[in-house]
């Protein structure tokens, strides 16, 4: 146990070590980093400027309100941007398997997933945190809803939850890569139907699509569960919203044994 | 102590498939092709050899390398290194063993060597004396004060390869492997580096094996030769023993005071120079040079110079390779 807890720590100080490191190594192009953080901001902008027309045509969508719509974007959003801003390497797994640079991760004696998502930070994300802050508490008091205590714990829960559950999908779908020689494809079909949840509310699509992202790629526990119960929709039954934090740790149990597989049957690139 | 015994690795690569969604369909049920690339090879290296490992590109050198440093797992055999399974006791085996591929560096591309060389210290654990000790000692050998600031991404081939070894050696493992670590080094910066492979298997008894196709670096590298062949090994031995074996071909360069006469004799190969030299190529247990010369003095031309060499090690192995190891 004593150990456990020492490799532990040894690798939570090597995790912050590299990414120490990562951003010594981002700031020398500077004109980049302030290029790339004005450029988000914009596309920020773009996004609530097509959510406000969207919701202003229809004023409700599917039983949800203006303010309800977005606090489930702005949901999306932050868990997000904890995939985006510190786990954004896992989806450069396949890239890394074909230039061979995934040798390196298993060349030091440091578990190879940390050194993968300590190799980048992606602090463009940061904006899509405020922003998806944002949008909850416009959202918020657009709804003209009262969050007590209970509810605020709930919402820290339900984003890191959300963020576990981005960050394994998008690891599963990398994962594939040690056995095929493309996981782009399935990379695409997941941004298809993200794009879908992150700004409506699953009842206005079908039972299948429903049952999709319920069960088998569950984003509607990012934004659409967790948000439902918090601004008291009837949409799903509590206990189905209140599930999220089990979805997560269900999934990263997956993603953790696929990793394993996959790293004994990883080939490395050529002979 | 480095063992392998009967150590393969087949690779299943997955083939495309064609048509409609072939994307999905590949992962659904992907098909795939098998390619051994190493096929139940044994040896053994003791203590403080220096092992050259020869063999063509797609032989399954650096499948090998990749086995015994535990990137790969192996489809069959065994490998110990140490004592260790490298991919199953991956981490107490990374403590002994340290890897440069010449083709790609292990260093971080954006930052500076010493920051690399920082974290790596980390990473193994190396204590502060350790770490100034090494950091002292390869400065001096491979001149890294000279670009230690710098980000590799700015480094030339030869300093870059010069920080990848330093950062092998930081956590004073017992053995070496180096994949291609001269490739693309122009000669100096070769010599450099040979010097310091040397130097650390002299001093701290470091056991290196080493992939090349460099064979300068197997004239003075190393003490013992291992070639493979589509998976298999073909030699292993000493140097010396593979010229006996192989290289029994001798080279004979003549020079003559006027036209170049013609040599038709069975087993002898001879070609033509534009400036009227004569190379002829024989195999000295058919024929002495004697025999050789007579036969040319025979047809009149005077002969104003010769030249007569041993086969290169280069030339031993281009004729195992053509021969595909059947010894002769």
């Amino acid at each position: 146990m004593k150990n456990q807890m020492d490799e532990f720590k040894f690798h939570i100080k090597i995790y912050g070590s590299l990414l120490k490191m990562t951003m010594r190594g981002i700031l020398q192009y500077r004109a980049d980093f302030w290029m790339s953080l004005v450029s988000v901001v914009l596309l920020n902008g773009a996004n609530i400027v097509q959510l406000s027309v969207i919701t202003w045509r229809f004023h409700a969508l599917g039983g949800w309100s203006v303010g309800d719509l977005l606090v489930l974007y702005g949901m999306f959003m932050i868990s997000w941007s904890i995939f985006s801003i510190f786990f954004h390497k896992l989806a450069k797994i396949e890239e890394e398997i074909w230039s061979g640079t995934f040798d390196m991760y298993l060349l030091r004696p440091v578990s190879p997933f940390l050194q993968l998502v300590g190799g980048d930070i992606n602090y463009t994300g940061l904006c899509d945190t405020l922003m998806g802050f944002g949008l909850v508490i416009t959202g918020l008091s657009l709804a003209g809803a009262e969050w007590g205590l209970w509810h605020i714990l709930w919402f820290c829960l339900f984003i890191l939850s959300g963020g576990v559950i981005v960050v394994c999908i998008r690891f599963l779908i990398s994962c594939v890569s040690f056995w095929t020689t493309k996981a782009g494809a399935l990379g695409s079909i997941f941004t298809q139907i993200y794009l879908l949840t992150q700004k409506y509310p699953i009842t206005i699509f079908g039972r299948a699509f429903r049952v999709l992202v319920t069960g088998i790629v569950p984003v509607a526990f990012l934004n659409f569960y967790p948000a439902s119960w918090l601004m008291g929709k009837p949409d799903a039954p509590a206990w189905l919203c209140m599930l999220s934090p089990v979805v997560a740790l269900v999934l990263a149990g997956i993603a953790s044994l696929v990793w394993r597989q996959g790293l004994r049957r990883y080939d490395s690139s050529g002979g | 102590m480095i063992t392998a015994k009967n150590l393969s690795k087949v690779y299943r690569i997955a083939q495309p498939v064609e048509g409609r969604f072939g994307a999905l369909r590949s992962l659904v049920r992907p098909q795939y092709i098998e390619r051994r690339a190493v096929d139940g090879i044994n040896f053994s290296i003791e203590d403080g050899e220096i092992v050259g490992y020869i063999g063509q590109n797609g032989a399954g050198k650096s499948t090998t390398i990749k086995m015994l440093s535990g990137i790969l797992v192996p489809t069959g055999g065994e490998v110990r290194v140490n004592g260790l399974i490298p991919h199953k006791d991956r981490k107490a085996h990374l403590h002994n063993i340290g890897v440069v591929f010449g083709q790609k560096s292990s260093l971080w591309w954006d930052v500076p060597v010493i920051d690399s060389l920082r974290i790596l210290k980390e990473m193994y654990r190396v204590e502060d004396k350790v770490f100034q000790k090494n950091l002292d000692g390869f400065s001096d050998l491979l001149d890294l004060g000279s670009f230690i600031n710098q980000p590799v991404r700015q480094l030339s081939l030869g300093q870059r390869v010069r920080a990848d070894l330093a950062a092998a050696l930081m956590h004073d493992p017992g053995i070496l492997f180096l994949d291609e670590p001269t490739i693309g080094v122009d000669v100096v910066a070769k010599e450099r580096l040979r010097q310091f492979i040397l130097e650390v298997n002299r001093e701290r008894g470091v056991t290196v094996l080493l992939t090349t196709h460099d064979m300068v670096d197997m004239e003075k590298l190393v003490n013992r030769v291992i070639v493979i062949n589509a998976g298999t090994i073909l030699y292993d031995g000493s140097i010396q023993g593979l010229r006996e074996r192989y290289g029994r071909q001798r080279r004979m360069e003549l020079q003559f005071d006027g036209q170049c006469p013609a040599l038709v004799l069975p087993d002898v190969k001879t070609e033509k120079m534009r400036d009227g030299r004569l190379v002829v190529l024989f195999d000295r247990n058919s024929y002495t040079v004697d025999e050789i010369l007579s036969h040319i003095r025979q047809m009149g031309t005077p002969i104003r110079d010769i030249v007569i060499q041993n086969a290169d090690i280069e030339q031993v192995v281009r004729d195992i390779y053509q021969e595909g190891g059947r010894a002769v």
